[in-house]
């Protein structure tokens, strides 16, 4: 290895390129002074301060390209995004509800939740987009990483067995943190889409994979019957199978969105969410449920809680949880 | 370099003092005591509170569209006096004509319990799943039970022209006559199935 | 599931017996219950019976439709089960159709035949007002 040249300061670029000292890069300057924007050089150069986020509005520097294109992004994305968190739920299995009145049979679907709580919030400012964490149900302590142990810790929650973090639009629809969400956080009649791993299949080939028509069973055909067939042409379509080519292999146990489904039922008291129609996935799975996403929001006409119990309501769960036996309540991580 | 690295011996703190002679010894470093994480107690659990949510939801449904418990009875597989696979039964519908033939099925399925009923309307086989808890469903009554125990669950050999039952109508309109007759009324079908299974017996 | 090649009894009095399905109109899937379909007539219905001694000249007054005619018709049962709105499911052991005209009116006058509910829904009040039963 070379030596390096030693760091002197006529080793530096020219006086209009040299970095602004940090302590005046701090402040930040009002905008109608705007001295930054004077600054003549290249602006990835210029220092930036790491302890503003990049994704700080009222950081000067961070009226870099990259941030104003993402304001503009989450902006054109913002009518997309439901107005409040979601939650998750387990899917238990399906039945059908009827109507006294006029007969008619509803298939359904039965969701339970369980101690759904929020652990963290993602922030514009920080996070650069507005999410809420929530965590479901409950995991062994013993089953958590440090880290994982810490994260909950902070958050002042129980481990949990699922976190999953649903965007929202604004900063007014982040919750506080710990804040325990029930059922009735959904109305009966509102529109919610549900999100979930359809049922795995494993290894599967074309035909059930994609509906591929297969070989004819007989006309002198032998051993290929289910066979994918040509992957491709030869010269003419550059020797080589395109990318994306539809083939055999593992097929199902990937994300899945139904939209739009009616809430037909919601039982507080065992946590129950009942949504018609089918959602997707095995029993047990795992749901996520938000609001519909193409559906007008309701929160006025159906009355639609935008803040969940209050927190003290989760302390004194969390009082007479305590009073259960549950397991260690306090972890030596080393142990 | 290569001729150092040999097997390294790991000595005890404790042992610290006097090292082994000759032997290359890698110090141990002394060990960071980690930190206490305060984990909270969790909230009540419901899958402990309620394990059977679709168990609830049945539940529900029943008690508005069967409150008396009295077709859930008719429908349970332990009940003697209940509704068996080869019974030829009478629907009575809320709005529209009865549905009346031969039991080749029950699908016990809680609050989603069906019958298939067999019959022949103008000489063409029509067969009708009935959902038995659904609020259009007056009635279910037996008019005639099968002579014998049937060997199987599912009697769909009787599609077959040679088991086939043809219509049941004549059975169905006797049935109806000697009710009439007897002026039951027609409120349980469970009370009267025994009186009329013997009086259908007598007539064979 | 009527679809191409589908034979169904024909079930009115216009002098065809078994028809066979050429066409399914405005429906990517199978016809069901109420759905009206193109069909060519195969078997013509015999009216020696029914039409008494010297029934010879009234046959072909009886017959209103002759063997390779192609016609419009109502598919009135299916043995593919059909759901409906309270939870019941209805199959017949047979598919069967009635043959119309162009504007949608029976050929027949008079059908033989239990016919499905299903036709109320789809307007065809005409066909369900002639049929002896519906289920």
């Amino acid at each position: 290895m070379p030596p390096r040249p030693p760091l002197t300061w006529s080793s530096l670029p020219a006086l209009a390129l040299r970095p602004v000292p940090a302590s005046l890069a701090l402040r930040p300057v009002p905008t109608s002074l705007a001295p930054h924007t004077q600054t003549r050089g290249i602006r990835s150069i210029l220092p930036v301060d790491l302890r503003l986020s990049r994704w700080d509005q009222d950081n000067p520097h961070a009226k870099s390209p990259t941030a104003l294109s993402t304001d503009k992004a989450l902006e054109r994305k913002s009518y997309t995004l439901p107005h409040r968190t979601g939650v998750i739920a387990r899917k238990k299995g399906m039945t059908a509800i009827y109507d006294p009145e006029t007969g008619v049979r509803t298939p359904c679907t039965v969701l339970q939740l369980d101690r759904n709580q929020v652990v963290a919030v993602k922030t514009r400012k920080k996070h650069g987009y507005c999410a809420v964490q929530v965590g479901f149900g409950w995991r062994k302590p013993q089953n958590c990483t440090r880290p994982e142990l810490g994260h909950y810790a902070k958050a002042r929650v129980a481990p949990k067995e699922e976190l999953h973090e649903f965007k929202v639009r604004n900063e007014e629809a982040l919750l506080p943190v710990g804040a325990l969400l029930g059922p009735s956080w959904f109305k009966e009649g509102q529109f919610v889409d549900t999100k979930s791993n359809t049922k795995g299949h494993g290894f599967t080939g074309g035909m059930k994979r994609h509906g591929f028509s297969g070989q004819p069973a007989s006309h002198g055909n032998s051993l290929t019957h289910r066979a994918m067939g040509s992957a491709g042409g030869s010269q003419g379509s550059g020797s080589r199978v395109h990318p994306g080519k539809k083939m055999a292999g593992r097929m199902g146990n990937e994300s899945h969105t139904i939209q739009n489904l009616k809430v037909l039922k919601v039982d507080e008291e065992n946590g129950i969410i009942v949504v018609n129609g089918c959602v997707s996935g095995p029993k047990n799975c795992l749901v996520n449920i938000q609001d519909a996403k193409k559906k007008p929001w309701q929160a006025t006409d159906l009355g639609l809680p935008t803040r969940p119990l209050s927190l003290e309501t989760v302390v004194e769960e969390a009082v007479v949880a305590a009073a259960e036996p549950v397991g260690d309540a306090e972890v030596v991580a080393a142990a | 370099m290569a001729a150092q690295r040999r097997w390294h011996t790991i000595i005890p703190r404790d042992q610290l003092s006097n090292p082994p002679e000759g032997i290359p010894v890698t110090w141990l470093k002394p060990r960071k005591k980690l930190s206490k994480i305060y984990v909270h107690p969790p909230p009540r659990s419901m899958p402990k509170k309620c394990p059977d949510p679709v168990g609830v939801v049945t539940a529900s449904q029943l008690a508005t569209l069967d409150s008396s418990g009295a077709r859930a009875r008719l429908f349970d597989k332990e009940n003697t006096e209940g509704v068996r696979v080869g019974d030829v039964l009478h629907v009575r519908m809320r709005e529209g004509e009865p549905v009346s033939g031969v039991c080749l099925n029950i699908r016990r399925r809680g609050v989603e319990t069906a019958i298939l009923l067999r019959n022949q309307l103008t000489r063409v086989g029509v067969e009708v799943w009935v959902k038995v808890f659904s609020p259009l469903v007056q009635s279910v009554e037996i008019v005639q039970r099968r002579v014998r125990r049937a060997r199987r669950a599912r009697l769909y050999y009787m599609r077959q022209p040679k088991h086939d039952m043809g219509s049941v109508e004549g059975l169905v309109r006797t049935y109806l006559r000697q009710r009439a007759v007897l002026g039951s009324g027609g409120k349980g079908a469970a009370e009267m199935l025994g009186k009329k299974g013997k009086g259908k017996g007598k007539k064979k | 599931m009527i679809q191409l090649k589908t034979l169904l009894n024909c079930i009115d009095n216009s002098g065809a017996a078994i028809v066979e399905c050429i066409k399914v109109l405005r429906m990517e899937r199978a016809a069901r219950v109420g759905d009206r379909i193109i069909v060519v007539v195969q078997k013509q219905r015999n009216f020696g019976p029914e039409s008494g001694p010297g029934g010879s000249v009234s046959i072909s007054a009886a017959n209103k439709v002759r063997r390779g005619d192609i016609r419009h018709a109502v598919v009135v049962r299916t043995a593919k089960k059909t759901q409906r709105k309270d939870g019941t499911v209805v199959r017949f052991d047979d598919n069967a159709c009635v043959l119309i005209n162009k504007n949608g009116e029976p050929i027949g006058s008079r059908f033989n035949g239990v016919v499905g509910r299903e036709l109320r829904d789809k307007q065809w009040s005409k066909i369900l007002s002639l049929a002896p039963m519906h289920v």
